[in-house]
């Protein structure tokens, strides 16, 4: 089994990836998502973060149509790619190696 | 949220990146947010009150945007990485004319009335010239299908006292030329006409007659077998002959087996001794499918004249035409000395082979392509002026570019780009033009001034070459006067949105440019009128005869069946009566040249009454072979004597009709006398 390396996604970057990881959301949803594991962002910086994942490709963004009511207007949705996908694997495999790593030590060791 | 509009508008005045990134995908969440609140009924104060927070909510949306913004680009000023100058300068330059040329793409789509209109009237511009252009690269530019057409020169005669020049020479004098100048390998040729005989349908040939040495002098090799040699041109040496590629191809099947088959020409059967070299056409206009060997006296004989020749010649090592010519014209002085009854005004003298075969096509058609070249700067100049006025209408995207920190460069880099787009859809459709206008100008010629090239025109590399620096060149011109209004009008971009007329300097630019343009039309449109005019004239000169209502026929006579003047005579006497009797024919005339077709055969002239003193070479008159029915079929009118009939049937004396002209300038008394010609 191959050592895994370090992330190169940030914090935020993992749990967005991660929010994606099983179905697309609209960025709405996801920023409720961030907010509720504390993390509070305006919408545009928000945004700004997924234009960056997006720039990486680690994302695929759309506008999709909603209607309320007697108007149509549009909404930003998100689709984890095949290198999101495998970047936010990579980090969760480093992440978990670790979390074992952890569980195994014993603070009398150290 | 009723109101969609404003929001968005604000969003224009955002970096790119930072509306479509960031502020586009906010403003859709809270747009969708207060669709959502707004679906529970409010009063009408409430309604206000969210309008004002809607307002708000907004405006500090927008500034976020422009913070983030702001705070991105500083620390990619500080954190990214410098690659080496050069890459980066690359990498940008290639980001940015790809930027641009999206954009441009995107502008005209937005725009395609006058996208249309520009493209339209680049496109005939264009293709006007790039017609033209075929036409003058396959006459002027494409190289002659002969090694170093450079070199080869043709052999031409003046006479000084008529001014009259030919390609056809002397006997006595090419013998001679050939022997004492040294500036040039010279080589004789004549015309051949004859048929094909065998087992198959007769095949009527052109080709034709060379001295041994030619093909060296054309610096050609066989295909196939050996070139003519000297013995194949001696008195009763056996009759051989050279066939051409492509006769050898479609009728002898390309066998290599033809060489020293004996084939059937005309009265002759020759063996073929040599297959030429493909592509070869002498002169370049002919099929030239046989050439056989041209037997020429050794020396010059008593009377110079008594044969014709054309001569081609290939400058020696180191020679240029003004030397030959040079040479030639002091042997032609001292043939003048020694032979002064025939040679005086004679003069001879060298033009290169493609001045020869294009010389008179040369100046009309670079005339028209100046012409054309006035066309596409009209409609350089109405594409301009259509920028400018499109300029009015972009001065508040300019300036608040300018505003928000972009360069003038840059956007007199986007202006040119779109002109270069606009410029190469052009050259596009210009192609197409010139793909169906080309051919169409080649029909126009007729078959008797053609020239070597016109049967291959079409739109080839050099052709796509030119469109393409036609379309780069138009696009220079008109971006670049497109680019004035950035200075014109970026001077006043602090307000630009509250002028709605052009500037001083951007009204100046378009008139100029409209003055420019009727100057051209007017150019253009007196070198029309003048055209016409001449048109017009040359319709009006009188020929001396009438042509409506006039059908030609050639014939050609095999010479072993009318071998004798009794048998020509006979084979006449009964066409002439044959055709005599078909009602549709008034009158019957026959000649040795059809009037206008090339015919410059002269003859010196002298009254018998007033000879030429002793020493003197008679003047030079154009001549023609006729029966007394061709003055009556051609509507010449007599103005005194008669009309040849059957009493100058030989053995009467001969007898000869001279012109009015001639008339006047030998006997202006109206004295008969009787005319001797050499």
């Amino acid at each position: 089994m191959s050592k895994p390396a370090l992330p190169t996604l940030t914090h935020l970057q993992f749990l967005v990836l991660g929010v994606l990881r099983n179905e697309d959301h609209p960025g709405r949803a996801i920023r409720q998502v961030l907010a509720h594991y504390g993390i509070r962002r305006t919408g545009p910086a928000f945004y700004q973060l997924m234009a960056r994942l997006e720039k990486e490709r680690l994302v695929q963004g759309r506008y999709e149509p909603v209607t309320v009511g007697d108007q149509t207007v549009t909404e930003r949705w998100y689709t984890i790619t095949a290198a999101g996908a495998r970047r936010s694997q990579a980090a969760q495999a480093f992440y978990e190696q670790v979390s074992r790593t952890a569980a195994r030590l014993r603070w009398s060791d150290a | 949220m009723r109101d969609r509009r404003w929001p968005d508008a604000l969003g224009r005045y955002l970096p790119a990146a930072a509306a479509r990134d960031m502020y586009r995908p906010a403003l859709a969440d809270l747009r969708l947010e207060w669709l959502r609140r707004e679906a529970s009924p409010a009063s009408r104060p409430i309604r206000a009150i969210r309008s004002g927070r809607i307002a708000v909510t907004v405006a500090h949306l927008w500034f976020d945007c422009l913070r983030l913004a702001a705070i991105e680009s500083v620390a990619r000023r500080f954190t990214a990485p410098r690659p080496a100058p050069r890459s980066r300068l690359g990498k940008d330059y290639r980001a940015m004319v790809t930027q641009d040329l999206r954009r441009a793409v995107r502008l005209f789509r937005l725009e395609p009335a006058f996208t249309a209109t520009a493209v339209l009237t680049l496109g005939l511009g264009i293709g006007a010239n790039t017609a033209l252009f075929a036409v003058a690269e396959a006459i002027l530019l494409r190289p002659l299908p002969v090694t170093d057409a450079g070199q080869l020169v043709i052999l031409k005669h003046r006479d000084r006292g008529t001014g009259i020049t030919k390609e056809f020479i002397a006997l006595g004098d090419y013998i001679d030329l050939q022997a004492r100048q040294e500036t040039l390998d010279l080589a004789a040729y004549g015309g051949l006409r004859s048929t094909l005989l065998g087992d198959h349908e007769p095949l009527r040939l052109e080709g034709i007659q060379v001295v041994p040495g030619f093909l060296e002098v054309m610096a050609l090799r066989p295909a196939l077998g050996r070139a003519l040699g000297a013995a194949d041109a001696r008195e009763g040496a056996p009759p051989v002959v050279m066939i051409g590629y492509e006769l050898w191809q479609s009728h002898f099947g390309g066998d290599p087996g033809v060489i020293s088959r004996s084939i059937q020409i005309g009265n002759t059967r020759r063996m073929v001794v040599g297959v030429a070299p493909r592509g070869f056409h002498f002169p370049p206009s002919s099929p030239t499918q046989i050439i056989t060997p041209l037997v020429l006296p050794p020396a010059a004989p008593a009377q110079r004249k008594s044969g014709w020749v054309f001569v081609v010649g290939r400058l020696r090592g180191g020679q240029s035409g003004q030397t030959a010519s040079a040479e030639l014209d002091a042997l032609s002085t001292r043939f003048e000395r020694e032979y002064p009854e025939q040679n005086q005004g004679s003069l001879y003298y060298v033009e290169s082979l493609r001045d020869a075969l294009v010389g008179p096509t040369k100046r009309p058609l670079l005339m028209l392509l100046a012409a054309v070249a006035f066309v596409l700067l009209i409609a350089c100049a109405n594409v301009g002026n259509l920028l400018l006025a499109r300029s009015l209408a972009r001065r508040q995207e300019m300036a608040v570019r300018v505003a928000l920190g972009a360069a003038r460069g840059p956007l007199a880099a986007q202006m040119v780009t779109e002109a270069l787009v606009l410029a190469l859809a052009g050259g596009a459709l210009g192609v197409l033009v010139a793909g169906t206008a080309a051919p169409l100008l080649v029909s126009s010629i007729p078959d008797t001034t053609r020239v070597p090239g016109l049967d291959a025109i079409g739109v080839n590399v050099a052709v796509l070459v030119f469109s393409v620096a036609a379309s780069l060149a138009s696009a220079l011109l008109f971006g670049g006067v497109s680019c004035l209004s950035l200075w014109t009008n970026g001077q006043a971009g602090a307000a630009p949105a509250r002028r709605a007329t052009a500037s001083l300097a951007t009204r100046r630019t378009a008139s100029a440019l409209v003055v420019a343009e009727i100057a051209m039309a007017a150019v253009l449109l007196f070198a029309a009128g003048l055209t016409l005019r001449s048109f017009a004239n040359l319709l009006s000169v009188d020929p001396g005869f009438r042509t409506s209502h006039v059908l030609t026929l050639q014939v050609s006579l095999p010479s072993a069946r009318y071998a004798t003047p009794a048998a020509l005579a006979d084979f006449y006497a009964r066409a002439f009566a044959a055709l005599d009797a078909l009602p549709e024919v008034e009158h019957l005339g026959a000649a040795a040249v059809t009037p206008l077709t090339g015919n410059n055969w002269t003859v010196p002239f002298e009254r018998a009454d007033q000879p030429v003193p002793r020493g003197q070479r008679p003047p030079d008159v154009g001549w023609q072979a006729a029966s007394g029915g061709y003055f009556s079929a051609l509507g010449i009118p007599l103005r005194a004597g008669r009309l040849f009939d059957t009493r100058d049937a030989e053995p009467a004396p001969p007898h000869v009709i001279i012109s009015e002209s001639l008339a006047r300038r030998f006997f202006p008394t109206g004295a008969r006398s009787a005319i001797a010609s050499g």
